[in-house]
């Protein structure tokens, strides 16, 4: 009881805090008279990943009874296939074509045009090292499926408007001035209420925020917001090749300052996206046409000064892969020259990591760019964005069909926690690899090359690391690639990831009993261990029927009743718990009071927990990567050392210094006394 | 009070050497002999309600609906059982699920309680009945259904016992649900044999109900009522709690056929309900009542 009280205590402060955080919310209200519709569901933005969820919940045949309302900022423009390609593609991998497929959605991409990977070369420009992918190598499907981001938008919109789908509102043009979200209270929940810049007012039960990388309903939902800019921009451009090929394969270079990738459209036309600082982007962009073919081709060909000791080493490797049978990376294909480039198709893009601590909140959850941002060296940002509407619509379905409001939150938390363990590693792997590959300093560059040469060279590693791969998530190569060179972060990070993750959810909760039974719950946890061991022995002790069990059992069960001891203080225990005579209920309540001695434990938890509700990005970060320990002991290892050296050191100032330190501290001597009694 | 004590040491010992005849044998017989005799001298024969377990419910009948309240693992229960109720009903493929699966199916929820089960079926379409012996949470069941303006097929209560209900409607249910009541009934074979006479041929009854292991006795009693606090004090009594076995022979002799019997486990932390693959806990039972007759 006195732990229950304590814990009540510790946590009314935290209880507090996210109330005035509410009633902050509450203030600007919208009057909700005004209120014009009312919807189950709706999706803030329309952008690829929001019509491709309103699509989905359209189709599926629980959600499709379902009112849902898309808004979208920007007008209904009509869709025209033009001959000249758009300058923004994105690459579809695997997983993102059969949720397409079971929208019915491909059939439109296809009857338009995309194109099919079927080969990936990344080599790096600090070296010799290379890296190719072959969709007959893996698994003899495409790797990628390059496709106009408008077409594609165009296509599931096609589909929208289809009769198939009627619960499914649009509304174009929507300038949304105000969020006010659900607020549940223990009897009921209100709406979220969504206020358009002309008056309109639409409540809805479950918002969804897909409106990208700014998102204003992931504000609205005050959650942390992990981001970071990489100081660099993604230079897009559409590229007439030299001469027609068979354009199917998708190059990447990695340049010190960044990735240049051409990704293939048809035999004669490529999709640029170069990667590069701010400043080298901007100029990019100045540049006349020519120059920049010039440029480009530069940068796809052009040596790059190199350490010859790396150089050393790679050419030592590659002997010795050449007497081994294993191929070497000598036998390089060469990228298509570029002849010019596309009038007014350069264009340049900001790139950035995001990663919101929480997808969801009470009646609200985060799709896509506005719940993480990748770099887009690997292709993976709209594909993870697709991944949220498959396991969303998944899960949406399944509160449904379990009799369940679709703002129940342990569906929304399941989507979260199923999506954050898919996406966070992703994020974090793209994030090394961009790291990785621009630090130019020789080890780095040494270890980067001989490690992708390396896995280039084993074949069956790489087909078995890409086979486990594809098995658990269908993903792109490069993300294999990440864990080929050695990073194994997203390897690593799995068991890991998942205790951080129950983690953090047993530490962001904040009821009282959950706060009191995660103070236990170590011990108790630890403390069944053994028990549960030896209830299972005795469970198969009594299970088997052979002669020699049943007599050792037989005997054991005698043996039992011969210890009147152990029976009786079985049977003492089983009565302390059972009696309210003030005597019984004072021992038990001084056996409580034992718990509530594990004060220190408490107090340690009680750390833990502050430092886990740190509102800090770094923290957030940390611990996130399971490295909250090192974190913390950071200060403290500074500090010892710190006086380690002081006091190490015989040079006269430190000497002095540290004299006069420890004099003034022992002068300071009623402030040493009195500092105590006074915050008291 | 001492009688109280004598009755409890009394029941004491006989659960511990209960427990020594049923390892000794493993024939239905002795196994019938020990359930039968858990019915108490105290009661009339022929009825299923201890009084004493009534009284229980009633005193927490105001924080019946509360979702974060004492009842709190009863709410996160449906998030289980419903799904082992639907699923054991009708099978339904992936892209042809609509949000009522239950749509046409009586079923009888016996101990209903507050209606949480209840009401969380009818949501799916289900046409429930829930009866209940205590005539307080009737009231607080229906109470809540009448105020829920979100559920339109309601339920309909009934302040009953099994026994006397199944006269009325003798082969009539498609489903009959026993979740968490087992443990609280007296003459668990007629409350057994009540509960199948409701039920039509091809029907199907679901129990969950902790099972009787020492484990329960420690965590499910002694930690969960006295020390944390999570279920109300009182609440179980170990000597009424039914084995799988047990309950396995008593549906057979029933003419049914026992065809799950999962294991389930509560998650105190995060308030949530597994399926596990043992039954040292909990445990989740469903069986068909068979067509053919004795």
């Amino acid at each position: 009881m006195l732990l229950r009280k304590s814990v009540h205590r510790l946590f009314a402060t935290t209880l507090k805090e996210s109330r005035t955080a509410h009633a902050c919310r509450a203030l600007s209200s919208i009057n909700e008279d005004n209120v014009r519709e009312k919807y189950d569901v709706i999706i803030a933005g329309g952008g690829m990943v929001g019509c491709t969820l309103a699509c989905a919940m359209g189709k599926n045949s629980l959600l499709s009874n379902l009112k849902v309302l898309l808004l979208e900022g920007s007008p209904n423009q009509t869709f025209e296939l033009k001959p000249e390609y758009s300058n923004r593609v994105v690459a579809l991998n695997q997983n993102t074509k059969s949720l397409m497929n079971s929208l019915k959605v491909w059939r439109h991409v296809e009857n338009a045009r995309l194109q099919p990977v079927r080969h990936m070369q990344v080599w790096d420009a600090s070296s010799d090292a290379l890296i190719s992918f072959n969709s007959s190598e893996i698994s003899d499907d495409d790797l990628a499926y390059i496709v106009e981001n408008d077409l594609l938008l165009h296509a599931v919109n096609t589909e929208l408007m289809s009769s198939d789908i009627r619960n499914v509102k649009i509304v174009y043009g929507a300038k949304i001035a105000e969020y006010q979200l659900a607020k549940s209270t223990k009897e009921s929940s209100t709406d979220n209420l969504v206020k358009m810049s002309n008056g309109d007012v639409y409540a809805c039960q479950l918002l969804i925020g897909a409106d990208g990388a700014n998102s204003a309903v992931r504000k609205a939902m005050g959650v942390q917001y992990l981001s970071w800019n990489y100081d660099q921009m993604g230079v897009v451009a559409t590229l007439h090749l030299a001469e027609p090929i068979e354009n199917n394969t998708a190059w990447q270079r990695w340049l010190p300052t960044g990735p240049v990738a051409l990704l293939p459209l048809d035999s004669t036309r490529s999709s640029l996206v170069w990667s590069t600082w701010q400043d080298k982007a901007k100029e990019l962009l100045k540049l006349p046409d020519e120059l920049f073919v010039d440029a480009l081709n530069d940068a796809l060909w052009k040596q790059y000064p190199r350490s010859s000791s790396v150089d050393a080493c790679m050419s030592w490797l590659g002997s010795w892969l050449k007497k081994a049978g294993l191929p070497d990376g000598e036998a390089r294909q060469l990228p298509p020259s570029i002849m010019s480039i596309a009038p007014n198709s350069r264009a340049a893009f900001p790139l950035g990591f995001g990663h919101s601590t929480r997808y969801v909140a009470p009646g609200v959850a985060l799709v896509g760019d506005a719940a993480h941002r990748v770099h887009p060296l690997a292709g993976q940002g709209v594909n993870l964005g697709f991944g949220d509407v498959k396991d969303l619509t998944t899960f949406l379905a399944d509160a449904i069909y379990t009799g369940c409001e679709i703002t129940h939150h342990s569906w929304l938390q399941r989507y979260e926690s199923s999506r954050q363990r898919h996406n966070v590693p992703t994020q974090i792997a793209v994030d090394a690899l961009h790291r990785l590959y621009t630090l130019d300093l020789p080890p780095v560059v040494l270890a980067r090359s001989l490690g992708l040469q390396l896995t280039n060279a084993l074949h069956p590693v790489k087909a078995a690391v890409d086979a486990l791969h594809r098995l658990y998530t269908l993903d792109l190569p490069p993300v294999v690639l990440a864990r080929s060179l050695g990073l194994q972060l997203t390897n690593a990070l799995h068991p890991v990831k998942a205790a951080v993750d129950a983690l953090h959810r047993l530490y962001t909760l904040d009821l009282p009993p959950v706060v009191l039974a995660r103070s236990l719950g170590l011990q108790l946890t630890n403390a069944l261990h053994p028990v549960k061991a030896a209830v299972d022995a005795l469970h198969r002790l009594y299970t088997l029927d052979l002669p020699p069990v049943v007599l050792a059992r037989s005997l054991g069960l005698q043996l039992t009743n011969a210890l009147h001891p152990v029976k009786a203080a079985v049977d003492a225990l089983h009565r302390l718990y059972t009696l309210d005579l003030p005597p019984v209920v004072l021992a038990r309540s001084l056996g409580l009071q034992l718990t509530n001695a594990l004060h220190p434990v408490k107090a340690a938890v009680d750390a833990l927990h502050r430092l886990y509700t740190l509102d800090l990005p770094p923290v957030v970060l940390a611990r996130s990567l399971g490295l909250q320990l090192t974190n913390a002991l950071h200060p403290v290892k500074a500090a010892v050392d710190a006086l380690h050296r002081l006091y190490t050191l015989d040079l006269p100032p430190v000497v002095l210094a540290r004299s006069l330190g420890l004099q003034l501290t022992n002068a300071l001597h009623p402030v040493k006394v009195h500092y105590p009694s006074s915050t008291r | 009070m001492t009688s109280k004590i004598l009755r409890t040491s009394y029941l004491f010992t006989n659960t511990l050497s209960k427990n020594c005849s049923n390892f000794k044998n493993v024939s239905g017989t002795i196994q019938y002999s020990t359930v039968h005799a858990m019915k108490k001298d105290d009661h009339k024969p022929g009825s299923t309600i201890d009084q004493e377990d009534l009284n229980k419910f009633t005193k927490q009948t105001e924080y019946w609906w509360d979702p974060s309240g004492p009842a709190k693992a009863l709410h996160s229960f449906n998030m289980i059982r419903v799904p082992f109720v639907r699923d054991g009903l009708v099978q339904c493929a992936l892209n042809e699920r609509n949000p009522t699966p239950l749509k046409n199916k009586k079923i009888l929820d016996i101990g209903c309680g507050g209606g949480i089960l209840s009401e969380a079926l009818a949501k799916i379409g289900a046409t429930v009945t829930g009866i209940d012996a205590n005539k307080d949470m009737i009231d607080v069941a229906q109470r809540h259904s009448e105020s829920n303006t979100k559920l339109v097929n309601k339920p309909n209560y009934c302040c009953t016992t099994i026994e006397d209900h199944v006269s009325n409607y003798r082969n009539y249910y498609d489903g009959v649900v026993a979740s968490e009541v087992i443990e609280h009934v007296n003459n668990q074979e007629l409350f057994v044999k009540s509960c199948i006479e409701a039920l039509k041929p091809g029907g199907r009854i679901f129990f969950t109900t902790p099972n009787r292991t020492r484990m329960t006795q420690v965590f499910g009693i002694w930690v969960a009522e006295y020390v944390l606090n999570i279920v109300p004090k009182g609440t179980h009594q170990y000597e009424k709690f039914i084995t799988p076995n047990e309950l396995t022979f008593l549906l057979e002799r029933n003419n049914c056929h026992v065809e799950v019997v999962y294991g389930t486990m509560y998650n105190v932390l995060l308030n949530k309900w597994d399926f596990v693959n043992f039954q040292t806990f909990m445990y989740a039972l469903q069986a068909e009542k068979l067509e053919i007759k004795k």
